[in-house]
């Protein structure tokens, strides 16, 4: 006589044809508890098979999406990561082919380097100690320049604006940021050729 | 001013064709919707799907070939249906896979759940949705819709042992995770 099924054993009988394992079937004829475990197999897969369907029956997505909150939750959650993702890596490749195409960042030390190019065309910042107004003045200079006209009135411009010499701005940097330091005075003009009491602050030259 | 009457044909004349479209509609619409159910594991894109299969059977009727068996042919447009489904809406797919949840009315005592518990029906579910897509169509046709192993292989291009094999390996399975909850 054959030993005992097996689960897997009695689950292949309960699947095979009536013509498949004849010594299987010989067994349970004869070991009733393999018959009994057989016929249990079978009323669980009529179960398996009746809730399945039961289930598809009445699957509903909106309403137990409710019901649990955390499973939602879980859902954004990845969603915020795919994204976060997806938009890092975007980002990353868009930074990298820009880089690879000869862009760089842009800092203080370009916008001189750029200011000082742009000199040798008759417009210049003033070198050291840049400030905020030396680069108005050099903008300003510039849009002046391009215009082919002189600096409209009431509009900052720089001492080789005046005077035409590129190298103006440079002459007179040391005395125009020490007139600058003083919180009093709005405005400074200088004129190349002129010697250094002449670069004073714009109140003192309308004192004078 | 009276109601415009609106010319309507009566049952009777209507034609044999379309009586039978209705007929098929009829007699398969739930079983379609139900398969597409297991398979999809979302109620509204299974509705979405099972609409499609009906539009082609009537598209089928037009044009095509009347196939032997309407039975077989919906049932091989459903699960080819939902595979597109899977590639096409992969994004919606992998979002809501696993998240499939049971209606309340689940838990509503009937002759199939007196004997099985809402947590055991849920878990079996969740069970299923983690089958190979081969294994729960292998289970549906099978055993849900009664087909035998020789018409299951030749709807899913299968050899008969195949078919046993992926049937062994869903219920034992689902066996599993039904006495796992008890």
């Amino acid at each position: 006589m054959k030993p005992c099924l097996d689960d897997d054993g009695l689950l292949q009988l309960y699947l095979a044809d009536a013509s498949e394992y004849p010594a299987h079937r010989a067994h349970l004829v004869e070991c009733s508890s393999c018959a009994g475990r057989l016929q249990e197999v079978a009323r669980e897969a009529g179960t398996i098979t009746s809730a399945l369907a039961h289930a598809a029956n009445h699957l509903n997505y909106r309403s137990s999406a409710r019901a649990n909150v955390f499973a939602r939750i879980g859902d954004g959650f990845r969603t915020m990561v795919v994204f976060s993702g997806a938009a890092a890596f975007g980002g990353a490749a868009a930074f990298a082919v820009i880089l690879a195409l000869g862009w760089r960042p842009v800092v203080a030390g370009n916008h001189l380097a750029q200011a000082t190019t742009v000199s040798a065309a008759g417009v210049v910042a003033p070198a050291g100690g840049v400030t905020a107004a030396s680069q108005m003045i050099a903008s300003n200079n510039m849009d002046s320049a391009d215009d082919n006209a002189l600096p409209g009135t009431g509009a900052l411009y720089s001492a080789e604006a005046v005077s035409g010499d590129p190298l103006a701005g440079l002459m007179y940097d040391s005395s125009t940021s020490a007139a600058n330091s003083d919180d009093d005075d709005d405005m400074l003009f200088c004129v190349p050729g002129d010697d250094g009491s002449m670069c004073s602050n714009s109140s003192a030259g309308q004192q004078g | 001013m009276g109601e415009m009457a609106i010319p309507m044909r009566k049952p009777a004349e209507l034609s044999e064709h379309q009586v039978t479209a209705d007929a098929l509609f009829r007699g398969h619409q739930q079983r379609i919707v139900r398969l597409c159910r297991m398979l999809l594991g979302n109620p509204d894109d299974a509705d979405e799907v099972s609409q499609e299969v009906f539009l082609k059977m009537l598209s089928q009727r037009e044009h095509g070939p009347e196939p032997a068996d309407w039975r077989a042919w919906l049932t091989r447009v459903a699960i080819n249906a939902c595979h597109d489904r899977h590639r096409s809406g992969w994004w919606k797919w992998w979002k809501r896979d696993g998240r499939e949840l049971l209606d309340t009315d689940l838990t509503s005592r009937d002759t199939v759940h007196e004997a099985i518990s809402h947590e055991q029906t849920e878990a079996l579910w969740v069970a299923f949705r983690k089958l190979t897509p081969r294994q729960q169509e292998v289970f549906i046709l099978r055993q849900v819709e009664g087909w035998s192993t020789r018409e299951t292989g030749v709807a899913l291009e299968l050899s008969e042992q195949a078919v046993k094999l992926q049937l062994f390996r869903a219920l034992r399975r689902l066996r599993e995770s039904l006495r796992s909850h008890q």
